[in-house]
């Protein structure tokens, strides 16, 4: 009897269920089984583009504008108005999202720029497709920390081998310009990766080189820095060069626009698949619905010339109708605080329904073309511009203009880019180059909305930057520095 | 078929392990026979006589189910209803008698008289037995804490939830839930084992179920349940056993018993505790222009404050909004053996309205427990249980912290709106944003709808094969399968303040299944003063579970018949799977005592988790435990006063594997879509990073216990000292920005304690005829978080509660408070806002904050501990009288030495807030002197008097009668008379008596998130019930 128990004893012990302990993750991909395939590659590049669209732009970072003399924030946002008024406080919710979806954009393009080599080396895609996507991995990247560079100055770099040995708690880099360095180091890389011309909503070199004419620009250390100004020339050629200016001025901003040359980087949508309504509906009348943000100055608007086609695409104001899909509708008083809105980004489908799908752009040839020119007047003085100029002048419908100076040139950018978050960013350059003095500039009373006058004040150098955000100083453990401007 | 391929695969294994364990038995019964036990006698020549006798115990009642078998034979019968049993035996033969509980006589034939036989209570049997995890144990040898409470303690209870009719009958074990019907409280078990969840693993019938089936129990079907409390006696579930372990067993049948039928009916009603005191239109109509009048304002005549309309109270909405409502309750059980086969079946049906309007809970099932002895040796049990539970709901029981939710609207809804207009329109307060930004509660209630439901099948064999008669061996194979469902209906309400864009209807399901597969070997054995137990097995268990959710927005329609989803103009389908988890372990427990009088135990379990990396996939909690019966030393043996003394001390180890699956790995989920060349992509994105290193937490309890009986154990004392230590809890790491949005698991690097004493003390005796059974426990609980990240940083996901390393969890922080300024001289001399750039905005009638930095200025720096969620103490108490036939049982249970925040007042007493206000904002501060409590009125908060502060700090104490039953048991011949051997009829209720100075909805809270304890928000109160009950035996 005992040795049957025994037996049946070490039976029981015997055997060991190992495969109940080997189970799979569903639903979701894992180190092991992701970077596989092209279409795994292709799934995270477009993963790197989503966020652009809501908080990592779209939501958040086009409020920094406000800062301009180009639109007043409207709505009822503290956060905004804290912003506007050059006081942001280092808690302030917009600096914290924009930064961390920015963060969230370089851990998608890290991602590829790591693990795209693992799908290459199994022979899984076609070294053309392979170059375009580990191209815009780097463009994506870059851009993600030009946003950052603008905005705060200096950051944390988060590298690959960082990635790798998940260190995400590092000190800002060293200065502004060890930033611009590393964004121009992913740019070579795009341009050596990108083509040309890339497949409709994907980026090709023109955006890379316009982004690196941008970044020469901002460093240029004084109103003459030949260094970089020649820099900004010569990579800006590229993107002269290779990609002309859309005949129609408002064709950049409707339907179809992804497949316009000149639109070097936009932010892809549509009604039936992404449907990502928050970009398109933040400015314009509620009424009309949109949420209202981001109303036009009058000072912007006394600025057209008359004959400027760029007017109406830009801007409707109080009495002036615009086309809803057909029918004709009035911006009636009260619509806006200001009696403005921008008209640039409204598009319907029908009298009654917004297109939530309309492409957004982010970068255009054209102001590419005003960069080149504008380093060309501050290298070589008045007239060096003008031909850059008057390719954006004729397409307004405007006489060519000659012996064009700087304020020219500044008059020229204001009207092309209107409402396209540039404006903030250059009159700091401005106020750099000595141009403009912002301190008085800014508070002059045309460039301020009436319920802000007195309530603001614009210290350098302070306000060339922005706080980072409080909540990663105090995560940090002392090892994130407060920009020494914004320490309380 | 219901398995998928993958998990046919991993199920092979255990399939494998069944086939294994059945050949074995099987080639046994084959070898063996069967009367293998069996001693036959040499075959001479003998003459059967037909013996019969009664059974009684002292009091001369007789002992049903007691059992008498012939020594040396497996010949035995058991003991009829009145105790009765009949059986041949021949003169010299020896009868043993036994039941538990009881010393086993032995009485020798000598003739054929009618036999009587009274057992007496065996001292180291009391207690009876204890069910302790793959088996059972004497209570006498059990060297650990174990609290058992008694099925028929808690048949009557009108308890919604079986977990709920346990609240005060064991020490050490708090129960705290919602006054939502069938919601199941969350169990904590000796304090708060960690940050994250801390519900005791639920075993019913040997199988691990989830807590959520104690709301589709009916209490009669409950035999009775243990609540493992310590690691000695919980390490035998390993690494599911930290936060305690709760056995729950249901009623089987036994052999050779009649068949009997009982039937119980109950039916009675539920009703709000107690009204919360709020305004009424006139006297808010009042406080809200006196704001004005206080800011130096003039009265905002566009606001409803310069609108005579709201001058007029036309609804109570508590009046509205609550009811009675009534409660059914129906159980059946069918019950009764022959020789070879035991069948016992429950049905209960339950309906009970809540006391908010339209809500409801029903609930219906049906239990099979089946045992057949296929030859003396082997037996083959079937358990086999469906319930489904549906509830009407008006919000959900998260309640959430906004104002939007039905509980909120029902007490702050305006008064002088009317429930509905003249012409049948639904009252509205879109007509500003002062009357509050919530719908009409009543039309939320009536016009929108909103189901969960839920259907729990369990099936369940186990085969018992005795291999010899000291040794058992046992295997269990059961399935579970789970549905569960959410069911809602909202529609668009342009004349309410809030609406949706389209009338939507969602339809979310669940489905859960797990598999469990286990062999075991049971061995029991006396030999002379020694005792020696062993239990030995393996388990597997697989769990999969799976969500989607459909939404149609968009109907032509909304009458009811019309809402279904073919109906929507849009729908979205959303949806996942969860990994599927699996569990393997062996486990071993042995225990050994010698003359009754020292005890050791020993467990042994190694569980393996696929939710953890290779290599980290292995636990192993041992425990040790050891007991010292000194009554049965001899210095102790004969004293009159101690009937019964044993100290029992152990230490073990226990894990809490109740951490998401998958978290060693980086996972990519697909996240927002994007078109790319015209095609159309949902882009991935890094989701959440890898933990290689998570694993499990694990606490060490050391468990002291003295057991005390005195005068023959009419009076007990159980005093039990508990220390449990937790490391490492896994705790959640700040999140850098720089990462992005990826999410970062948790790492296992917090440690907790909790200590503290239990005391039982309890009486059972006579007077006269009176019986009275009176039991107290107390319980002295201290929590602390013993490591963190450091002394600075804390966890908080509210704005009350804060969790830091040295303190107790879910402490409340916020600002001291000194009073209220009664004058500008107070405002200008205060040294607390000296130096404070808000000064100039505070003025008389403002809470007086306190500096307590010393830098003069009241801000973020100044807010400190001001109070502790964690009850220091838990009381129980229960009360039993009988005489004749009558019974009164009560118990009473409590939580003392806490505070609660009562969010719930202190935005009542805001008047800047939309909605009515509490009646204690009359109260309010009106000029110097007039209080000290309740700030003044005003339109401003620059002071900010409603922060987190002691203004709404409130002593949480109370002590709640539960359950009482006054019940009359009809005389037997009465009974019979009518057909019935046993008629009794009740009258229950339940939170009948509550004893408490808060003045709040309901100091009983309902929170089971341990990090944001102690909070009365917009919780569903409890409510109180009184039912009518006939309980019929046939």
């Amino acid at each position: 009897m005992k040795k049957y128990a025994v037996l049946v004893v070490i039976g029981l012990l015997c055997f060991s269920c190992d495969s109940i302990l080997d189970q799979q993750l569903v639903g979701s991909r894992t180190d092991e089984d992701y970077w596989q395939t092209e279409a795994d590659l292709r799934d995270a590049i477009a993963g790197a583009y989503g966020p652009w669209a809501t908080r990592a732009l779209g939501m958040d970072d086009l409020f920094f504008d406000n800062q301009s003399d180009d639109h007043w924030r409207a709505g009822d946002h503290a956060e905004d108005e804290e912003i506007e008024t050059y006081n942001t406080d280092p808690s302030n919710v917009k600096i914290k999202d924009t930064y961390q979806y920015k963060y969230e954009v370089i851990s998608r393009a890290n991602g590829v720029i790591i693990n795209g080599p693992k799908v290459k080396a199994a022979g899984a895609i076609s070294d053309d497709s392979y170059n375009s996507i580990m191209g815009q991995a780097y463009f994506l990247r870059a851009y993600a920390y030009y946003r950052l560079y603008l905005i705060h100055g200096q950051v944390p770099i988060i590298k690959e081998e960082n990635v790798l040995n998940n260190e995400y708690n590092l000190p800002k880099c060293e200065s502004p310009e060890v930033l611009a360095q590393f964004i121009l180091e992913d740019l070579n890389t795009a341009v050596g990766l990108l083509p040309l011309h890339n497949i409709a909503g994907s980026v090709g070199k023109g955006a890379a080189w316009a982004l690196m004419t941008s970044i020469y620009m901002h460093l240029a250390k004084n109103y003459a820095d030949s260094d970089n100004l020649n820099k900004a020339i010569a990579s800006g050629k590229n993107v002269i060069d290779n990609y002309a200016l859309a005949p129609d001025y408002l064709t950049l901003f409707r339907t179809g626009n992804e497949n316009i040359e000149e639109n070097l980087f936009l932010m892809m949508n549509d009604m039936s698949w992404i449907n990502q309504e928050l970009l398109s509906k933040h400015r314009g009348p509620r009424p009309w619905g949109m949420y209202g943000f981001n109303e036009p100055m009058t000072d912007l608007v006394k600025e057209f010339e008359t004959g400027d086609k760029r007017k109406t695409t830009t801007i409707v104001s109080d009495g002036e109708s615009v086309n809803q899909a057909g029918v004709r509708v009035v911006h009636i008083p009260g619509l806006s605080n200001t009696g403005h809105s921008y008209f640039k980004y409204m598009d319907w489908v029908t009298p009654e329904t917004f297109n939530h799908g309309l492409n957004i752009p982010f970068l255009r040839a054209a102001e590419t073309y005003l960069l080149v020119a504008e380093a060309k007047i501050r290298l070589n003085g008045k007239g060096a511009g003008d031909a850059e100029i008057n390719l954006v002048r004729k397409r307004a419908g405007l006489s060519p203009v000659t012996g064009a100076d700087i304020h020219a040139l500044i008059h020229e950018s204001r009207m092309e880019l209107a409402g396209e978050n540039f404006r903030y960013q250059n009159l700091l350059r401005w106020d750099k180059a000595n141009i403009y003095d912002l301190t008085t500039f800014l508070l002059k009373p045309e460039k301020v909305f009436p319920a802000d006058i007195g309530r603001t004040k614009w210290v350098r150098p302070k306000n060339y930057y922005q706080p980072l955000p409080q909540i990663e100083i105090d995560n940090s453990d002392g090892v994130l520095k407060q920009n020494p401007d914004w320490v309380n | 078929m219901l398995l998928k391929s993958t998990d046919k695969q991993k199920l092979k294994c255990v399939t494998r392990s069944f086939f294994l364990v059945f050949f074995a038995l099987a080639s046994f019964s084959m070898q063996a026979g069967p009367t293998a036990f069996s001693k036959n006698k040499p075959s001479t020549k003998t003459v059967l006589l037909p013996i019969t006798g009664t059974v009684i115990d002292p009091t001369n009642a007789p002992l049903p189910g007691a059992s008498v078998v012939l020594k040396g034979t497996s010949k035995g019968v058991v003991t009829d209803a009145d105790g009765n049993f009949a059986i041949q035996a021949e003169i010299g033969d020896v009868l043993v008698i036994s039941f538990i509980g009881m010393k086993t006589q032995e009485l020798s034939i000598r003739d054929e008289s009618k036999l009587k036989i009274t057992l007496i209570a065996d001292a180291t049997m009391l207690g009876g037995v204890v069910v302790v995890g793959y088996g059972t144990q004497k209570k006498s040898e059990i060297t650990s804490s174990i609290a058992k409470i008694d099925g028929k303690d808690i048949e009557t209870s009108t308890a919604s939830n079986v977990a709920l009719s346990l609240q005060g009958r064991a020490s050490g074990v708090e129960f705290v839930s919602s006054g939502l019907p069938g919601k199941t409280p969350s169990i904590r078990i000796r304090g708060v084992g960690t940050i994250n969840n801390t519900q005791p693993l639920i075993v019913l019938d040997g199988v691990p179920v989830s807590a959520d089936i104690l709301g589709q129990l009916a209490p009669a079907e409950i035999e009775s349940i243990e609540i493992l409390k310590d690691a000695a006696s919980g390490a035998i579930y390993g690494t599911r056993a930290a936060n305690g372990v709760v056995l729950v067993t249901s009623k089987k049948a036994g052999f050779n018993q009649k068949t009997t039928v009982r039937l119980n009916a109950s039916t009675g009603f539920n009703s709000l505790i107690k009204k919360y005191p709020v305004l009424n239109a006139e006297k808010l109509y009042e406080l809200k222009r006196e704001r004005y009048v206080m800011d130096g304002l003039p009265i905002d005549q566009n606001s409803p404050w310069g609108d005579e309309y709201y001058n007029k109270t036309r609804t109570d909405w508590q009046d509205a909004m609550f009811r009675t409502g009534l409660f059914t309750d129906y159980n059946v059980t069918i019950g009764g053996g022959s020789e070879n086969a035991t069948i016992n079946a429950n049905v209960f049906y339950r309906d009970e309205e809540g006391t908010l309007i339209t809500t409801d809970m029903k609930r219906l099932g049906l239990s099979l427990r089946s045992t057949q002895k296929i030859s003396n040796r082997l037996r083959v049990e079937e358990n086999v249980r469906i319930s489904g539970r549906k509830n009407r709901i008006v919000q959900d029981d998260l309640g959430g912290s906004g104002t939007s939710t039905t509980i909120y609207s029902a007490y702050r809804y305006m008064p002088a709106i009317p429930v509905k207009y003249d012409n049948g329109s639904y009252g509205s307060g879109k007509a500003s944003t002062q009357l509050g930004d919530m719908w009409n509660p009543v039309y939320k209630a009536r016009e929108e709808w909103w189901y969960t439901d839920e259907v729990r099948t369990i099936i369940t064999t186990k085969v018992d094969f005795d291999v010899t008669k000291a040794l058992t061996l046992s295997a269990r194979a059961s399935y579970q399968r789970t549905t569960s469902g959410n069911d809602r209906f909202q529609n668009i309400t342009p004349d309410q303040s809030r609406s949706e864009s389209a009338p939507t209807l969602e339809d979310a399901n669940f489905e859960a299944t797990t598999k469990l597969g286990e062999v075991f070997a049971n061995y029991d054995k006396s030999v002379g003063d020694h005792h020696i137990g062993a239990t030995l097995g393996v388990s597997g268990q697989i769990d999969d579970s799976n969500w989607n959710r459909m939404i149609g927005m968009g109907f032509a329609s909304t009458i009811n018949s019309q809402l279904v989803m073919s109906n929507a103009a849009t729908t979205r389908v959303e949806g996942s799977e969860y990994p599927t988890t699996g569990l393997t372990s062996a486990f071993f427990r042995g225990t050994y005592s010698f003359k009754d009088k020292y005890y050791v135990s020993g467990i042994f379990r190694a569980d393996g988790s696929s939710r953890f990396a290779d290599g980290k996939r292995w636990g192993y909690f041992p425990s040790i435990s050891a007991g010292w019966r000194i009554s049965n030393e001899s210095f102790l043996r004969d004293n009159s006063m101690i009937s019964n003394m044993k100290l029992n001390v152990g230490w073990g180890q226990l894990g809490n594997q109740n951490v998401d699956a998958f978290q060693y790995l980086n996972v990519y989920q697909k996240d927002v879509k994007y078109v790319l060349g015209g095609t159309n992509l949902t882009g991935t994105r890094l989701a959440s990073f890898a933990n290689a290193n998570i694993t499990w937490e694990t606490t060490s309890s050391l468990n002291v216990l003295l057991e005390l009986g005195l005068f023959n154990n009419k009076v007990n004392m159980d005093i039990a000292y508990f220390d449990k230590r937790t490391k490492n809890m896994l705790i959640p790491l700040p999140s850098l920005l720089a990462s992005g949005t990826v999410s970062i698991p948790d790492f296992n690097a917090g440690e907790m304690r909790n200590y503290g004493l239990e005391i039982e003390p309890s009486y059972n005796g006579q007077v006269g005829e009176v019986n009275f059974d009176l039991g107290l426990n107390l319980t002295f609980l201290q929590n602390e978080v013993t490591k963190l990240y450091g002394e600075a940083k804390y966890i908080s996901s509210n704005e009350y509660n804060r969790t830091y390393q040295g303190q107790a969890v879910g402490t409340f922080y916020g600002w001291k408070t000194d009073g209220i300024y009664q004058n500008q001289g107070e405002v200008d001399g205060d040294p607390n806002i000296s130096a404070d750039p808000r000064k100039v905005y505070i003025t008389p009638g403002d809470v007086r904050f306190m500096d307590l930095n010393g830098d003069h200025i009241v801000d973020e720096k100044d807010r400190v501990r001001i109070g502790n969620p964690n009850p220091k103490m838990l009381l129980g108490f229960n009360l039993g009288v009988g005489y004749k036939g009558f019974n009164l049982s009560t118990t009473f249970s409590g939580s003392l030495g806490h505070q609660v925040y009562d969010a719930m007042m202190v935005r009542g007493i805001d008047p800047t807030q939309s909605g009515n206000m509490d009646a204690v904002s009359y109260e309010r501060w009106t000029g110097e002197g007039s209080t000290n409590k309740y700030p003044r009125m005003s339109t401003i908060r620059a002071n900010n008097n409603y922060r987190v502060s002691e203004l709404g700090l409130k002593n949480g104490d109370y002590v709640r009668m539960k359950d009482a039953t006054l019940g009359y048991t009809f005389p037997e011949p009465a009974s019979k008379a009518i057909g019935m051997s046993r008629l009794r009829f009740y009258l229950s209720g339940r939170n009948l008596l509550t004893f408490t100075k808060f003045d709040g909805v309901d100091p009983e809270e309902s929170g089971s998130d341990n990090l944001n304890r102690g909070v009365i928000l917009n919780n569903t109160p409890q409510s109180k019930s009184l039912v009518l009950g006939i309980d019929i035996t046939f």
